[in-house]
């Protein structure tokens, strides 16, 4: 099983998404990853949870119906109805995840049991996307020889970043609402 | 040599852990397991939303009788009372009622009208007591003391790692600090993606920005009877992750900071929206 071609199955989902979006806003809306952290590989996460227990893919696809019922169990938009989900023999679920807020995108692993209980989540990458012209000049230019525009990635040029608090809500409810389905949706799988 | 980087969410933000160290990839893994166990120790103490944690039954309880505290609670209250002290009560952990009322805290208690302040927070011999009805929040505090609690576990059980970085939020505290740069956000919601870029100053520092994250981050000015409405961000460079979480605080909230900066080490740092960084001086 390759993990990553799944995971980056995603992310060319999404950026296909985002590229029709910037078809349709034109010059004026230029979104750009301000900077991205990888920490680790669909398979480094579910082994950090799970050890070297064996897992196989078991993708599920949400009925309609099933959809509606877990937005409204979780109070969470159901976004996508395919689940990256991977089971082991003792009924151990796998889920590989994104969240997306107003400006970060992040994927997720997540562990949950044959009881339903989250066993571990993981952070796979972390993305900040911002769809403005930076029109200060000031906070331009300290961006000294490197063009605002280009996309920035973090190990290398933006690291040990502080700043107020960001909140981590749209994991919590990324959380609750893969809890939800695995109530109504994997536990008889 | 090995490196791991691991980002959980946690205190209500995403912490993330860096280590690299000359050891086996188990026992990386093992540092990195005990550092996010210190982190949701902590957290299941202090948590204000969760009717489990120590914080909550001292909010229960501490007003009717002395509750027994942990020493992680009993040091953080400790330092909490010194700070309000030293800034004649600017910094006040009680400000629940307005936080509650202004939804940066959860409606978990009635709202009533608390006559009590900090002074009322009574601490002896592992116990604490309320001299007044009063309820209390560690949002501005807990995060930095579990960086710091985190941090110096790893330190006892693997004294000689090449690098350590925890980072929560923008709370963050390194190992080797000497020569390293953070880079802090833009305090202005319009160019939010942007940093500027500083050196780091001490082996922790802690950002705060009243407009930062909407209601996430509302900083209380009781004395003023209001909320702390500056654009700007404090950041603060520590000995310890805890000091620079609360002097941030302090630094927004009381009118003589620069003193309060140098009696515990620290250095503070003003970015304004306009970009402008400005040290914190008397």
């Amino acid at each position: 099983m390759n993990y990553k071609s799944e995971n980056s199955g995603i992310n060319r989902r999404f950026l296909l998404r985002g590229g029709a979006g910037l078809l349709f806003a034109g010059l004026l809306f230029r979104p750009k990853v301000v900077w991205a952290k990888e920490y680790l590989t669909p398979d480094q996460a579910r082994k950090l949870i799970w050890g070297d227990k064996a897992f196989a893919a078991h993708p599920v696809t949400l009925t309609k119906p099933q959809m509606k019922s877990i937005k409204k169990a979780s109070k969470t938009r159901v976004r996508n109805k395919k689940l990256n989900a991977f089971k082991s023999a003792e009924n151990d679920w796998f889920l590989l995840d994104q969240v997306v807020g107003k400006h970060e995108f992040i994927d997720i692993g997540v562990g949950i049991d044959g009881l339903g209980k989250v066993k571990g989540i993981e952070i796979l990458e972390y993305r900040e996307t911002y769809g403005y012209e930076i029109a200060n000049p000031k906070w331009r230019a300290q961006f000294t020889g490197r063009d605002s525009s280009e996309h920035l990635k973090l190990d290398k040029q933006v690291k040990n970043i502080s700043g107020a608090t960001l909140s981590c809500r749209h994991i919590t409810d990324a959380i609750n609402r893969l809890t939800h389905t695995w109530d109504q949706v994997l536990k008889p799988l | 040599m090995k490196n791991l980087s691991r980002n959980q969410p946690l205190l209500g933000t995403c912490v993330e852990i860096d280590i690299s160290a000359e050891v086996a990839e188990h026992e990386i893994i093992a540092l990195s397991n005990l550092a996010f166990g210190e982190i949701r120790r902590i957290q299941a103490l202090m948590s204000f939303h969760d009717p489990e944690s120590e914080l909550s039954r001292i909010n229960r309880e501490a007003h009717l009788h002395p509750v027994e505290i942990s020493d992680d609670m009993e040091f953080v209250l400790q330092f909490a009372r010194l700070l309000s002290d030293l800034t004649k009560g600017a910094y006040d952990i009680s400000v629940v009622p307005e936080l509650m009322a202004q939804g940066g805290l959860p409606a978990l208690y009635e709202p009533h009208a608390q006559t009590g302040n900090w002074r009322d927070i009574r601490l002896s011999k592992g116990r604490v007591f309320f001299s007044r009805e009063l309820k209390i929040d560690l949002g501005g505090i807990a995060k930095g003391y579990a960086v710091d609690a985190a941090f110096e576990i790893l330190a006892v059980a693997m004294p000689d790692l090449d690098k350590l970085v925890i980072n929560a939020g923008g709370d963050l505290r390194m190992q080797q600090w000497h020569g390293e740069t953070v880079q802090i956000r833009s305090p202005d919601p319009r160019t939010r993606g942007e940093f500027s870029k500083v050196d780091m100053l001490a082996p922790a520092m802690a950002t705060s920005a009243p407009h930062y994250a909407g209601n996430a981050s509302l900083i209380v000015n009781r004395q003023a009877g209001c909320l702390e409405k500056s654009g700007d961000s404090i950041s603060v460079f520590a000995p310890s992750c805890m000091i620079a979480d609360t002097l941030t605080k302090a630094v927004f909230l009381y009118d003589a900071p620069a003193s309060i900066l140098a009696r515990f080490g620290a250095s503070g740092l003003r970015l304004t929206q306009g970009g402008d960084e400005m040290r914190v001086a008397a």
